[in-house]
């Protein structure tokens, strides 16, 4: 992040905020789409938190916090989509048309019940799924982008791991599972 | 296969995988038009002292004084009675739109609001509708913004809280510090809801803020800014035929806070 583009945008310079967003929108769309499980949810939310970032610019104190006020936004943007759209949960099908050549999480079984084990998390608990395992971000991080306190934070992500170890216990228990009970 | 690895390793792996492609040029074109159609908001008013950097402070108060003078040059028709504006050596202020009164410390200057707040307006959409007082020559720019609109007709204290969460900005959201969440308490010996943010570190304690909002003679009532003023305004905050109170205040001029669950 560069700090002098957050500077020129914040003083309405169009061009400054386009670069700013465009070094920043796979990543956001690639943090959207895992929370929503919805490529064209995510398109919106992105489109949302950028239009909402451009708009707020003036009012960000701290230029260097850009990326973590942007990734809130988004989350925040995230909410907005399922709230309003009442997709959140188990209704959002996910239509895989081949398995990855390149298996690294180590069985379809494993994706399978990951993804069983996601769709029953809360947004706010996919949301810090994602933070955490896929972004890296420590729990107080993760309390920063979510605007929770911290221990809500490691509550959230302690239930959601447990929601997920538990999904792929349930895989090793019973292989079969694997190819029975896939949301319809 | 999936043996040795642990289960966060395994979930980190399929988010890994599960976040592979690009988001569509498109998507970028149409959020750009819509930026570029976008009015960036200016530095709120209510936000006014939390900027945690000099140079945009600077940049906000100039703005902001700006918007206040061109706000008192051209859009009040005629000259008006600025009750108490910029008392030179403190005293009693009377908001000419707002109707409360309180006791200025001799310094303070007072910006009256221009322009009526309306019901279930942002009051970021017209810093004219807030009277704002200032501390010149503060270090940190403090200042504190207070306006009142009219609450819906059998607003309770609870329901007027509802009102105002539905119309204000999150609480907190850029210093990324700590809320304490809204918390009871008393103005004018009115029930009243306290929220206090405060930043994390001592670079952003300018950002430190106080917000109070209360019913009042059927309207809605927000106090926002500085602390230290804030504590200094409410001791002496009133307001003309107020709404009597459910729970009879001590003292009128006691303000008093709580975490009890409502007022």
């Amino acid at each position: 992040m560069d700090r002098s583009l957050v500077e020129a945008a914040q003083r309405g310079d169009h061009d400054a905020f386009e670069a700013l967003a465009i070094g920043a929108a796979d990543r956001l769309f690639a943090i959207a789409r895992l929370i929503l499980r919805d490529a064209h949810l995510a398109e919106d939310a992105v489109q949302e938190a950028l239009v909402h970032a451009w708009r707020d610019l003036p009012r960000l104190r701290d230029p260097e916090r850009f990326d973590a006020w942007l990734r809130r936004l988004l989350v925040n943007a995230c909410a907005d989509q399922g709230r309003h759209r009442r997709r959140w949960s188990a209704e959002i099908q996910i239509v895989r048309a081949e398995p990855a050549t390149n298996d690294a999480t180590g069985s379809m079984a494993d994706r399978d019940q990951l993804e069983r084990g996601f769709r029953r998390l809360k947004p706010e608990q996919r949301a810090a799924v994602v933070l955490h395992f896929y972004l890296g971000l420590t729990l107080a991080e993760v309390a920063d982008a979510l605007g929770i306190p911290e221990g809500t934070a490691k509550s959230r992500l302690h239930y959601a791991t447990e929601t997920l170890r538990a999904a792929l216990d349930a895989d090793a228990r019973t292989p079969a599972a694997a190819t029975n009970g896939r949301p319809a | 296969m999936t043996g040795p690895r642990s289960a966060e390793d395994r979930i980190a792996l399929w988010l890994e995988e599960e976040s592979a492609g690009f988001l569509p040029d498109r998507v970028l074109d149409a959020t750009f038009d819509r930026t570029r159609d976008t009015h960036q908001r200016g530095p709120s008013v209510w936000r006014l002292p939390s900027m945690t950097r000099p140079i945009p402070a600077v940049i906000a108060v100039g703005a902001a004084a700006v918007i206040v003078v061109a706000a008192v040059l051209f859009l009040r028709p005629a000259p008006r009675e600025r009750v108490g504006d910029s008392p030179a050596t403190g005293g009693p202020y009377t908001s000419p739109l707002f109707a409360y009164t309180v006791d200025i410390p001799a310094g303070w200057e007072v910006a009256p609001a221009t322009t009526p707040w309306p019901a279930g307006q942002r009051i970021e959409a017209d810093p004219g509708s807030v009277d704002t007082f200032r501390i010149p020559g503060s270090p940190i720019d403090a200042s504190v913004a207070v306006a009142a609109q009219p609450a819906p007709e059998g607003a309770t204290s609870t329901t007027w809280l509802a009102t105002w969460e539905g119309i204000r900005e999150d609480i907190g959201g850029h210093c990324f510090g700590s809320s304490t969440g809204w918390m009871t308490a008393r103005v004018a010996g009115l029930p009243a809801w306290h929220v206090k943010w405060r930043c994390d570190s001592a670079p952003y304690e300018r950002s430190n803020w106080d917000e109070y909002t209360f019913l009042a003679g059927g309207m809605g009532y927000v106090i926002s800014g500085n602390p230290t003023m804030i504590d200094r305004m409410i001791e002496s905050f009133r307001v003309p035929s107020a709404v009597p109170s459910a729970v009879p205040s001590a003292s009128p001029k006691a303000i008093e806070t709580s975490s009890s669950p409502s007022p």
